[in-house]
């Protein structure tokens, strides 16, 4: 390629970014929006906007990758970057479900993982059953952020008496049925 | 936010255009882009030696940071062809200089002074 006889490099951007953070007291963060088409996007797309007004790249796979590639090369490459720290994913149907299960079997995704249930399949504030509310109380016991929204104002909260033994219990089970391939959550 | 000073709108925008460019593939993609507008997914990817969904997801960074935008053009089949948008060339202006600065003018100083991060 042809360069510019004095371009700046990618060290003096790495060196102006080191210098904004610092004035900032913000360091530069890359997040994933996941969830469902529709009003989903549309949601979707004014969390990014407002994200971007924090000075926060928000990247929905819908927007900023070309349908003419494999959604799923793209998005793979998308999630497992090192610079991606958040993937927030809404599940709003069973499309999202699905690719939620997909996401929980890489272990370096997981841990990015923020999931956005809607309240009655939550299974601390809702008492639900289900292949979903377990499925989220999985994560919930391994990796933790699983998250209630949009739901009706009163919701159960469940007591630490309660909570922590749910926890303990669903991790340990998972622990055993050598579900945690991470180090951190084995030793 | 409690207790978040909120960014200016300036500040924010800064912010996201520096970490999108803070690496090496998409500033070298940024580069591209704006040395041949119109450029395919494919050529870029070449440009890159990347995989493609590698160069997918670093484009889709610049994408999301406003830099560059795409549109499909159909040659022998659909396919998708970037160039930067307004802003991307502003902000390739504000840190390479314009094109025609003449040798000599464009020294470490007068680049470094291009872009202000301190407000």
């Amino acid at each position: 390629m042809r360069q510019h006889p004095h371009a700046i490099s990618r060290k003096d951007i790495h060196r102006l970014q080191g210098r904004l953070e610092r004035r900032l007291r913000r360091p530069g963060l890359i997040v994933a929006l996941l969830g469902a088409g529709g009003r989903g996007l549309a949601e979707r797309r004014r969390i990014a906007a407002a994200l971007q007004r924090r000075g926060i790249v928000a990247l929905i796979p819908e927007d900023a990758l070309p349908r003419t590639l494999s959604p799923s090369l793209a998005e793979e490459a998308l999630l497992l970057d090192p610079s991606v720290s958040l993937v927030f994913l809404r599940v709003e149907s069973w499309g999202s479900a699905t690719e939620l299960g997909q996401l929980r079997a890489n272990p370096s995704v997981a841990l990015k993982l923020r999931i956005l249930v809607p309240p009655e399949h939550h299974p601390l504030h809702w008492r639900a059953g289900g292949y979903l509310a377990d499925t989220y109380l999985t994560h919930l016991a391994t990796y933790g952020h699983v998250y209630a929204v949009d739901g009706p104002r009163r919701v159960r909260l469940p007591s630490a008496d309660a909570l922590i033994p749910i926890l303990a219990e669903r991790f340990r089970q998972a622990k055993a049925l050598d579900k945690l391939s991470n180090d951190f959550y084995t030793k | 936010m409690k207790g978040v000073k909120p960014l200016r709108s300036q500040d924010a925008k800064q912010l996201v255009v520096l970490t999108a460019l803070d690496h090496p593939l998409r500033l070298k993609a940024y580069r591209a882009i704006r040395e041949s507008p119109g450029l395919s997914f494919n050529a870029i990817a070449r440009r890159l030696g990347a995989k493609t969904g590698l160069a997918a997801y670093h484009l889709a960074v610049l994408k999301a940071s406003g830099l560059v935008d795409f549109r499909y053009v159909r040659r022998s089949k659909e396919t998708s062809s970037y160039r930067l948008t307004d802003m991307g060339e502003l902000w390739y202006r504000r840190l390479f200089g314009p094109d025609d600065i003449p040798a000599g003018t464009t020294g470490p100083a007068q680049r470094r002074g291009r872009l202000k991060t301190d407000g």
